[in-house]
């Protein structure tokens, strides 16, 4: 299993809080196949918010003002043969 | 030197398979022309967010003009019609245009649900919003959650915005929807993105509505009425950059310089046709006109403030919710409901009404334009 703790611990541009979510029902492009998925803004420690796909998650287990942290997940794929975009996500954080 | 309005057309927003975009613009002008008096103007400013995706056509001011006149398009995503005039005030102020027709056309439903969410990502940064996933609606739901959570304001309270706006639309000729819908209705339509819910959000549709302004004394009116100013107000187009996502400071800013070109205060107006995209942004709009304190606005329909007899009428014509939003032509339509109640035309007429407030919000908040009409007696 990935170990993404050396690019959270101790980074105040990996930690945040839950500002807002939303389950989105109504898919961007290139989406379709996750849809329904969440997202959210996530105030950062360093004081930035940042907004990005939320995951690990059920829209029932997310709060306001909880805990998040920042993974590196697939965004989306440029069909069957192109690039695979990776990006930051967010999932509640893990208790250690 | 005043801008006075000549003329105003518009067709009913709709379902309008069998014509193009350049079909309504000819019907939406026509009406204009016919109002006005006038048989050409000097200069077209089209207002348009996206034919080029809706059906390929770019060039939007020449396809629409051919050879009739000078023309070229304003865009700015939803508020592009508020820009329009804007632009058509600054070239009639300028001295150069004697007359201008403000005419925004939107063509968006040849296309699939899916393709619009697409296009419309267009009005948010697709950069940093839309490639996340963010489709505009969902910049929407994530500012209601959040407000909800810090005002204590429910669905239910902002729905009432939907409730009011198709109230106002009843008998209306040229609105979308004329069919009222009550609290349960809202309640009971499926989420698009918790916690918006279809009945939150204005409708996908065709439309086209124009307006002719000119350099004062040009056409004689029974009712003199004036675009007595004109502001435009900008944020950052990335919600996530706001230092408070949860105010339209754009529209605070806009509102703010309308009123001090032109001395009208909140009070001073009549009739507020505001920027009702999402039952989210009615509130947040009133807040940044201060209408309502900050975190307040929601209450406002609740309590019955924005009802047509009460001091603060909100989309008398049913606004963006209910007459439609075909989105870069709504500016125009806002313009063309705020001429009509200052002429004593409406359907649901707001009592001697005298000042009206156009508010156009482009994005979730990038720029709003103001626009105060105002009847001259």
């Amino acid at each position: 299993m990935l170990n993404e703790r050396y690019m959270i611990d101790g980074n105040p541009e990996a930690k945040g809080t839950l500002y807002s979510y939303t389950t989105v029902f109504s898919p961007i492009h290139e989406l379709e196949e996750f849809s329904p998925y969440i997202i959210g803004l996530v105030k950062l420690e360093s004081g930035k918010m940042l907004l990005a796909q939320l995951t690990d998650c059920t829209e029932e287990e997310l709060s306001i003002g909880m805990e998040m942290e920042m993974v590196v997940r697939k965004i989306r794929e440029k069909g069957p043969r192109g690039l695979i975009l990776y990006g930051y996500k967010f999932r509640p954080a893990k208790e250690l | 030197m005043k801008v006075e309005v000549a003329g105003i057309g518009c067709i009913r927003a709709g379902e309008r398979w069998d014509k193009s975009a350049r079909d309504l613009f000819k019907e939406a002008s026509a009406k204009a022309f016919e109002d006005s008096g006038l048989k050409s103007v000097d200069l077209l400013i089209a207002s348009n967010m996206a034919l080029p995706q809706y059906t390929d056509q770019n060039n939007v001011g020449s396809y629409l003009s051919d050879d009739s006149f000078p023309a070229f398009r304003v865009e700015s995503a939803c508020s592009s019609g508020g820009a329009a005039l804007h632009a058509a005030w600054l070239a009639i102020k300028s001295g150069e245009y004697d007359s201008v027709m403000v005419a925004g056309v939107e063509k968006m439903t040849d296309r699939t649900t899916q393709m619009n969410t697409h296009i419309l990502a267009g009005a948010s940064d697709f950069e940093k919003e839309a490639f996340y996933g963010a489709s505009f609606v969902s910049l929407n739901a994530l500012i209601a959650r959040r407000y909800m959570h810090e005002y204590k304001a429910k669905e239910e309270d902002l729905l009432l915005f939907s409730v009011n706006s198709h109230k106002n639309a009843l008998n209306v000729p040229h609105a979308f929807f004329q069919k009222q819908v009550s609290l349960e209705d809202c309640l009971k339509s499926p989420y698009v993105s918790s916690p918006l819910r279809l009945l939150d959000c204005s409708p996908v549709c065709d439309g086209s509505a124009a307006i002719i302004l000119t350099k004062e004394g040009l056409v004689k009116k029974e009712e003199k009425i004036t675009l007595e100013a004109s502001a435009i107000g900008q944020d950052t187009i990335e919600l996530a950059r706001r230092p408070d996502p949860l105010t339209i400071t754009a529209g605070a800013r806009s509102f703010k310089k309308a009123s001090a070109k032109s001395g009208v205060t909140v009070r001073d107006i009549d009739v507020f046709e505001v920027h009702d995209a999402f039952s989210i942004m009615a509130a947040l709009d009133l807040e940044s006109i201060g209408v309502a304190e900050k975190g307040k606005g929601y209450k406002l329909a609740q309590e019955g403030q924005i009802a047509l007899d009460a001091d603060f009428p909100v989309s008398t014509s049913g606004g963006l919710k209910a007459r439609g939003h075909p989105v870069g032509a709504t500016g125009v339509y806002q313009a063309y409901d705020a001429v009509l109640q200052l002429r004593g035309q409406a359907v649901h007429q707001v009592p001697d009404a005298e000042v009206a407030l156009c508010h156009n919000i482009g994005g979730s908040g990038s720029m709003v334009a103001a626009n105060i009409f105002r009847r001259v007696r």
